[in-house]
């Protein structure tokens, strides 16, 4: 309690002064019902003490009896009317509910609640009135089917809910295991027969993975797992546009008619694309048939993988001649820091003058291993610009870890391909804008979005589109890809560096740029 | 003014604001369970995901619906990047794919167009032509039945016309949703149809006035004048049917109805209380359906005796795969209670009740509230009421009580011969009777 002075003005101006024990707010709230513009403040002892001690006995014991007087008088009238409590606890609710469009319940009035209460009253209904009663643990089912239908309705394949099984393919992803085919899978959109289809992309084969020993390529679009079509969100898509087609005469009914019985057939022996990149990624020990559409061949081609675990080795180097460290890098996860570290203490110590990092078919990872490699590798800080929601940007800097302590200074070349993808191509181009290193190979893969993964407490996950990743002088790439400076076709090779012509080329762009 | 009441007014004042002060305070201490504080714990929950976001060392079992639902939809509200997230439509998926989790479906999302579609056809009335669209093994669209006394038929439209154009634009390629809402239309406005009529190889064209068009239910007649055959056909079970059945049978039992055949193919139900009033009119006694509750509670539904109003000639139910729910409930009452036969294939199959509830923003939800059973305790659902004469469904669209194509018809006057003791006769013969 404090003592407050008010200072209540009256409409003619006619100021009041008075003193109230009581909290501020509370009196300020009242003050302001009964329309008399108030201020009120703490009272200070001064004023207090004009005030005769009889007159502030007299004061305080009136204000305390009303203060009783008017609790009793409400609880009198809520007993007699056992229904006015109930309405009034409606009317609250209402109004709580309309307050996105007035700011009296607070908050933040900009949200709308009425999407928040549709979902509650309807999970409320499910579970008092469904025939089926839900039982405990069944409720992550209503859960699942919720989060998956509703980042469905995104329809960004990159934005999507996992089930713990899907989310466990996710983790162990990042502790470099690999299950099923051993490939990283992009989807992409593509037209196709004047459709805006999802398709199923090779990004890269794992070094060692059956995909790889199979001959699946880096562009493959995957058509068909064990015969059934790979389908996209839509799979009307093309249908409508047939009908569109015939509407505008550009198609008879005939051929509509034998379009549409195929197009049936297509879409009856069909498989999701989610569903069909959860079933090469799983682990299993049946053959998996794949039809895939490769860039420059007509026919489809037609490949079988035997599914096996693939570990991947995240980081190797070596040294190619006493001035030339070399390092590759195949997978962007924890291990991966420390590995290149490793590798710039030892090239520092065997005075090595200058660094190849080779980022072939490394499909990226995790950005915060991206930055320590570039840490490690670059003494320009500037990692990305990332554009965020809402028109929001962020400048992101690369990390020096302790491993390192300085980074390195002396010149780098980065090798890519068309594998290099996601958090890779972020690194490639943080090191060629940052320290002027040659790119050399070919065109990157064009995949700078930024995913976040939320795990959630039950094993499952969501993944999302968060952002794009900006070369740090605000170059976009996204399905354009990096164009190295030293343009070089930079096969898939398990050769080691020493007899390879690319590398060899790289050492030389080294030589070059230094000259 | 003397310095007395300087100090009166504000005193005065200050004892009117404590009284209210005390009486505010009632209220709040009173108050439990504000939407407010529901509200408010649940906005802090993101910050409670970011707890989550970590990987859990243990896996928690459950993932409860409405925290991870509101956690996901406002990170994607802040963070998603692709676009502006609509909560409406993104709310609205969420419920249908919660719903769908279930695997029941009759438990479904309605959005608010869709909500306002059934209701206008749950009070039985709206704007159009008045007739029932179907679509071929072509991708046609045809008339499948013009609705009595609708608009359609009586500008002559047929069932079986297979619709060309409307309003001279070929329809060829559309859905059948497309072509309903290009026939619809304000009321009094005119629509042309053009109609390919077999065995006509050149369309006709019917100008036909959109009008309010009633779903009449129920439609009867003397079928067969000499053997005092009568013959009623009960569309759906909505608030006018049962009202309309009352006449029906009170009009044929003018007429000294001595059979009646009741067909209820291509009805797919409507209200439990129609049926169960529909139903009190050919059972004598006992339930006519047996309601199970989620909770096991069985809540059989009794006949109506009120409703035993007319006579009872032997009787033929008339059913097919489109006779559903009610439906299925009278249909299965009378063979329980073998008060008539029933004729033609198994029945849909769909013993479960819904409850419909409407939600603040318009749309609503159908949820699948109970299960039914018949008098005899059987459940039907996803297997249908056996007839006990097969007669398989005529090959061709039919006209109302039409025997000549109506093979099921035929099929059904036999078997009601037989039960009144007369010679059954052949098809020919039985549409001589009638016309």
């Amino acid at each position: 309690m404090w003592y407050n002075a008010i200072e209540a003005k009256a409409r003619g101006g006619f100021r009041l002064i008075f003193m109230c024990p009581g909290f501020p707010d509370a009196v300020e709230i009242i003050a302001s019902g009964i329309r008399a513009s108030v201020r009120v403040r703490q009272a200070s002892p001064k004023e207090w003490f004009k005030l005769r001690i009889k007159e502030q006995l007299v004061i305080t014991v009136l204000v305390v009896a009303a203060m009783v007087a008017g609790f009793a008088a409400r609880s009198h009238v809520n007993a007699r009317d056992p229904e006015a409590r109930v309405l009034r606890e409606d009317t609250r609710q209402l109004s709580a509910y309309a307050s996105n469009t007035s700011s009296d319940a607070g908050g933040r009035s900009d949200v709308d609640l009425r999407p928040l209460e549709v979902f509650y009253s309807a999970l409320q209904h499910v579970r008092e009135d469904y025939v089926e009663p839900i039982q405990k643990n069944q409720e992550h089912e209503l859960t699942y089917g919720a989060l998956r239908a509703m980042l469905d309705s995104l329809r960004d394949p990159q934005t999507r809910f996992l089930e713990p099984k899907e989310a466990a393919i996710v983790e162990a992803a990042g502790h470099g295991k690999f299950n099923g085919i051993g490939a990283a899978l992009w989807v992409s959109r593509a037209k196709v027969s004047g459709a805006n289809e999802e398709q199923v992309v090779v990004e890269t084969t794992l070094p060692g993975s059956p995909a790889r020993k199979a001959g699946l390529l880096t562009g493959d679009v995957i058509t068909t797992v064990d015969g059934k079509n790979v389908l996209p969100y839509n799979p009307f898509a093309r249908v409508e546009n047939m009908i569109k087609a015939t509407k505008n005469g550009q198609l008879t009914q005939d051929k509509l008619q034998k379009m549409l019985e195929s197009e049936n057939e297509r879409i009856k022996n069909g498989i999701g694309f989610q569903k069909a990149i959860d079933q090469m990624t799983t682990a299993g020990d049946k053959e998996i048939a794949l039809t895939v559409s490769r860039p420059g061949v007509k026919a489809p081609v037609k490949i079988k993988v035997q599914p096996a675990l693939t570990t991947v080795d995240p980081v190797s180097f070596a040294k190619i001649n006493p001035t030339v460290g070399y390092i590759r890098v195949n997978l962007l996860i924890d291990p991966t820091k420390t590995g290149v570290a490793d590798a710039v203490a030892e090239f520092r110590k065997d005075g090595v003058k200058s660094i190849v990092l080779d980022l072939r078919d490394c499909p990226g990872g995790s950005f915060d291993v991206a930055q320590t490699v570039a840490g490690s590798l670059m003494s320009d800080r500037r990692m990305s610009i990332l554009q965020m929601a809402h028109g929001k940007q962020r400048s992101l800097k690369a990390n020096v870890s302790e491993d390192v302590k300085t980074p390195w200074t002396g010149p780098v070349a980065v090798i890519v391909n068309k594998g290099t993808a996601g958090t890779a191509e972020v690194l490639a181009a943080a090191v060629r804008d940052g320290v002027n290193a040659q790119l050399v190979g070919s065109t990157t893969f064009g995949d700078n979005l930024q995913q976040t993964y939320v795990a959630l407490q039950d094993g499952s996950a969501v993944t999302m589109t968060t952002g794009k990743y900006l070369t740090p002088k605000g170059g976009d790439y996204q399905n354009k890809g990096l164009v190295p400076n030293v343009v070089i076709a930079a096969p898939t090779t398990d050769a080691p560096a020493a007899n390879d012509p690319v590398v060899a080329k790289a050492v030389q762009s080294l030589a070059g740029n230094k000259g | 003014m003397s310095k007395r009441i300087l100090y009166i007014l504000p005193v005065l004042l200050l004892v009117a604001m404590a009284f209210f002060v005390g009486f505010v305070a009632q209220d709040v201490s009173a108050s439990h369970g504000d939407p407010r504080e529901l509200i408010a714990s649940i906005r802090l929950l993101p910050s409670r995901m970011e707890l989550l976001s970590g990987v859990p060392e243990k896996p928690q079992a459950e993932l409860p619906v409405l925290e991870t639902y509101h956690s996901v939809l406002d990170r994607l509200q802040s963070e998603y990047y692709g676009g502006k997230v609509n909560d409406r439509e993104m709310t609205y998926d969420a419920i249908r794919g919660m719903l769908a989790s279930l695997n029941d479906p009759y438990t479904r999302f309605l959005d608010p167009t869709s909500y306002k579609q059934m209701r206008e056809e749950n009070e039985g009335n709206f704007v159009g032509i008045g007739a029932q669209l179907d679509v071929n093994t072509k991708q046609q669209v045809y008339i499948k039945e013009p609705l009595p006394d609708s608009p359609a038929i009586l500008a002559g439209v047929k069932a079986g016309d297979i619709i060309l154009r409307v309003d001279n634009k070929p329809i060829a390629g559309l859905d059948i949703d497309q072509v309903v809402k290009k026939i619809r239309g304000a009321e009094g406005t005119k629509v042309r149809l053009t109609l390919l009529r077999a065995p006509k190889q050149t369309p006709v064209e019917i100008y036909i006035v959109r009008r309010v068009v009633e779903f009449r239910m129920v439609r009867s007649k003397m079928l067969d004048k000499t053997n005092k055959i009568g013959y009623v056909r009960l569309y759906g079970f909505n608030e006018h049917s049962d009202g309309q059945m009352d006449d029906a049978l009170t009009e044929l039992d003018r007429q000294k109805m001595k059979g009646l055949i009741l067909d209820l193919r291509q009805n797919p139900g409507g209200l439990l209380p129609v049926a169960i009033d529909i139903g009190s009119r050919f059972v004598e006694s006992g339930p006519i359906v047996i309601i199970q509750e989620r909770d096991g509670r069985r809540d059989p539904l009794n006949v109506d005796d009120s409703k035993h109003n007319h006579k009872k000639p032997p009787l033929v139910v008339l059913v097919d795969r489109s006779s559903a729910s009610a439906s299925e409930i009278v249909s299965g009452a009378i063979q329980d209670n073998k008060t008539g036969t029933l004729v033609g294939t198994r029945t849909f199959g769909k013993a479960r009740v819904q409850t419909v509830t409407a939600l603040v923003d318009g749309s609503a939800i159908a949820i699948t509230t109970a299960k039914y059973l018949t008098p005899k305790g059987r459940d039907i659902n996803k297997v249908g009421v056996q007839p006990d004469v097969q007669a398989d469904s005529p090959k061709t669209a039919v006209e109302f009580g039409d025997p000549k194509v109506d093979t099921q018809l035929v099929k059904a006057m036999n078997v009601l011969k037989g039960k009144m003791g007369l010679p059954s006769s052949q098809p020919a013969v039985a549409s001589g009777g009638s016309r």
